[in-house]
């Protein structure tokens, strides 16, 4: 097993992300010459829609470091930043995205283009304190930029209350008005309400997809992950809905003709974690063994609706829940969606994947370890590594972890059988 | 009992903690925990709750591995361990105010394993706006709420009564520091370190009584005062002095400290408000700021104003291992230091405080290069 590898995609929709991939980078890197304001901001929160029903430009800085994983660029930025005193013990995003905007920024060869340096900065208070810094860092890095200091509360989703929606509602109007003021464009509302309305469609969408997951055989598996790019960058377009639809079609297709991901599917698996952005092809590794892994933590960020009638307090609501669904924040939250994922997909085993680079992720996971052994009786593995730095995953460590949890889960499954 | 040596008592207190609250919880006092300064601990106290700031200190880490990764800071898997220990049986419960990731991952944690505790998070905002300053109203009264405590007149007084004890606590410290900087107050780092961990875990009565014994100490020679290396120690928590020790010894004079177990968790000693709740949350807003929840920027201006009023010629970052809030700010802080000539190091310190012999050297080297570059 080699350090990097890419994944084995069946879908056919997986050559429509590619397209999708290269179309969005190409739309960034245009933007400016056709004098559109572009902003960069954090995913997983209710700005999205805004900018794109403004006809701003939306980046995300750490949407592209998967990329610079993908494509074997993060060494270099890795070691401009650590040459600039950044810790190798810091979350990997930060140390590619801070060496990247030091580095190559203007001069990467990488066939996506590069990002455009950005117009203004909407730099959260809120989410991990890893996103957190690369935006105090990204302030520094770009002093012409405008800059937003958005604010939001953390809290778990049980226990959101009314004041704290109304301050989440509050700083999406203090956004609108920034932007307002920043770039000289109005908010058009009824093309806010539009974008708010193609995200709702697109997370029921997402959610329609991942129960395809459920039937056995799985008609895809974690491989096919990348398909989440439409849900980080696209949401509140058509661009997002048009292509889930695709793939909806084609699972349906799929499933009426029983067709898995593996001729012979025995083992059904879950993935907690980040996935290792530079080596995808992990997920196939498990098929050698006749293992498909299912469902994964990750997916369940987008699990959430939007009412387009109140689009503000809409917003406000997806941005105080998406980080809390998948995190730490939300602990209870996290446990009882993973015990039900693995009641809803038929999971044998669970992989844990212990993430140097995120710790709100990381944490409590043994605690669902022992949940899932003593409430389900399902086994699970802990996986050493890192998603953005590959110096931190061993594939021999891994190989004989994951062998030996395989031999375990078909012995037992020859058991039961 | 306290011993008539305040530096003694606040060691003593120190060390067996875990002791003495446990006696005082057997006495019927009830006890709310806390991992850092920005958990509100008037409201707790105004609740009729004795808070106390769970501390990691130095120690082994064993059972901890059980419920938690190694890349994470030796204070959280210390403080797991101890309560793991039995050590922090008698708290009702802990506050976190979202202090870092590691912390909200960790009360998680706690919570999974002390199911009789009851943990509250608070969601303080990064932001100063007056939008922030009414929401940071609103989420006391929601602790309130979730303490079962009504927001009363009666309340109202009681947190009046909190307020004040703990601003005299709070000015007593800054007393000691100011005391200690001027040359008026002989006291060495470990016994200041020791002087102000003991506030955090004994009662208020109690410490303010021992710390204000020990400001009108009378000076009776100045040995850490001769040192010839001015240095200020930055970082997360310090969690034993030994560190501070070896310093001292090798010629540094700590003249500043910007720590999570320093000054930072003090200034201000008041909110300048006349309601009692909205001068709590005036207080709070206008604290120090911190690695966690601050730009490097906008303590630098602090720092700034620091370094116009001393002889600072170095500082020494003392770092918990995986300290995510203070290595992000870490190049940021060189930087600016080198454009003012002023030699700086960074210290990683895992969860046994070792002065071990490799930092021992980098200290000798540091102080060394320091001297002489400033004659």
């Amino acid at each position: 097993m080699d350090k990097k590898s890419k994944s084995t995609k069946r879908l056919q929709a997986a050559k429509d992300v590619n397209r999708i991939v290269f179309e969005y980078y190409m739309e960034c890197s245009q933007a400016k010459s056709q004098g559109i304001p572009v902003g960069w901001m954090p995913p997983m929160n209710g700005a999205i829609e805004i900018l794109y029903a403004m006809g701003l430009q939306p980046v995300f800085p750490e949407n592209w470091s998967p990329v610079c994983a993908a494509f074997g660029l993060a060494s270099q930025n890795f070691e401009i930043s650590e040459n600039m005193g950044y810790s190798i013990d810091l979350c990997g995003y930060l140390r590619n995205i801070i060496g990247y905007v030091h580095g190559p920024i203007e001069t990467s060869q990488c066939v996506l283009g590069n990002l455009p340096i950005p117009d203004f900065l909407l730099s959260p208070g809120g989410g991990c304190i890893p996103v957190m810094k690369i935006f105090h860092a990204l302030e520094r890095r770009f002093p012409d930029a405008a800059v937003f200091r958005a604010d939001l509360p953390q809290v778990a989703l049980k226990d959101i209350q009314p004041h704290h929606i109304q301050y989440a509602v509050q700083e999406i109007q203090r956004l609108i008005s920034f932007l307002e003021e920043t770039t000289g464009r109005k908010m058009d509302y009824d093309k806010l309400e539009e974008a708010v309305a193609l995200s709702d469609k697109a997370c029921v969408l997402w959610d329609d997809i991942m129960s395809y997951r459920r039937y056995i055989p799985t008609p895809f598996s974690a491989a096919e992950i990348g398909i989440m790019f439409v849900m980080v960058t696209r949401q509140g377009t058509r661009i997002a809905v048009d292509f889930l639809e695709k793939v909806l079609d084609e699972l349906k297709d799929r499933v009426a003709r029983k067709q898995g991901v593996i001729p012979e599917e025995k083992i059904r698996l879950f993935w907690d974690n980040i996935p290792l952005w530079y080596n995808l092809g992990l997920f196939n590794y498990f098929e050698e063994m006749n293992g498909v892994v299912v469902a994964e933590t990750y997916s369940t960020a987008w699990s959430i609706r939007l009412d387009a009638e109140d689009p503000i307090k809409a917003l406000a609501l997806k941005s105080l829940k998406s980080y809390p669904l998948v995190s730490c924040v939300s602990m209870d939250n996290r446990m009882d969606s993973i015990i039900k994922a693995c009641k809803e997909y038929s999971i044998d085993g669970v992989i844990f994947h212990r993430n140097k680079s995120c710790l709100p992720i990381t944490l409590g996971q043994m605690d669902i370890k022992r949940r899932l052994e003593e409430q389900l009786q399902i086994p699970s593995i802990i996986i050493d590594a890192d998603h953005m730095d590959e110096r931190n995953f061993f594939p021999a460590q891994f190989r004989n972890r994951a062998d030996a949890f395989m031999e375990m889960l078909l012995a037992k499954r020859k058991v039961t059988s | 009992m306290m011993i008539s040596d305040p530096i003694a008592s606040f060691q003593q207190a120190y060390e067996t903690s875990s002791q003495i609250l446990s006696r005082i919880h057997d006495q019927g006092q009830k006890l709310f925990g806390y991992f850092c300064t920005y958990t509100p601990i008037e409201l707790l106290a105004a609740c009729g709750y004795l808070p106390v700031r769970i501390m990691g200190g130095r120690g082994k880490t064993e059972q901890c591995y059980h419920l938690l990764p190694e890349f994470i800071c030796p204070f959280m898997k210390r403080s797991l361990e101890r309560a793991m220990n039995g050590e922090y049986h008698f708290l009702s419960g802990i506050v976190q105010s979202y202090s870092c990731d590691a912390v909200c991952g960790c009360q998680a944690v706690w919570k999974n394993n002390f199911p009789d505790m009851s943990l509250y998070s608070i969601s303080l905002p990064y932001n100063s706006n007056p939008q922030a300053r009414e929401f940071y109203i609103a989420e006391f009264k929601n602790l309130l709420e979730k303490l079962g405590q009504p927001y009363d007149p009666c309340f109202q007084e009681k947190l009046r009564q909190a307020i004040e004890q703990y601003r005299q606590v709070r000015q007593a410290v800054l007393n000691l520091y100011d005391s200690a900087q001027s040359g008026l107050l002989d006291i060495s780092a470990e016994e200041k370190w020791y002087a102000v961990q003991a506030g955090f875990v004994i009662p208020p009565d109690q410490y303010l009584e021992l710390i204000n014994r020990l400001i009108q100490r009378k000076k009776e020679a100045s040995v850490h005062k001769k040192n010839p290396v001015s240095v200020i120690i930055s970082g997360s928590e310090i969690g034993h002095p030994d560190i501070l020790t070896y310093i001292e010894k090798t010629g540094g004079r700590i003249v500043w400290d910007d720590h999570c177990t320093g000054i930072r968790s003090f200034e201000p000693a008041d909110g300048f408000v006349e309601d009692p709740m909205e001068r709590l949350v005036d207080r709070y807003m206008k604290r120090s700021p911190c690695a966690s929840r601050s730009r490097a920027e906008d303590r630098w201006l602090q720092w700034e104003k620091k370094l116009r009023h001393s002889d600072v010629q170095g500082v020494i970052f003392i770092l918990q291992k995986f300290c995510t809030p203070h290595l992000s700010d870490i190049p940021y802080f060189k930087e600016q230091l080198k454009k003012r000539g002023i030699l700086s190091i960074v210290l990683e310190m895992d969860e046994s405080w070792e002065v071990s012999g490799q930092i021992r050297t980098r200290i000798d080297g540091f102080l060394d290069m320091v001297q002489g570059k400033n004659g």
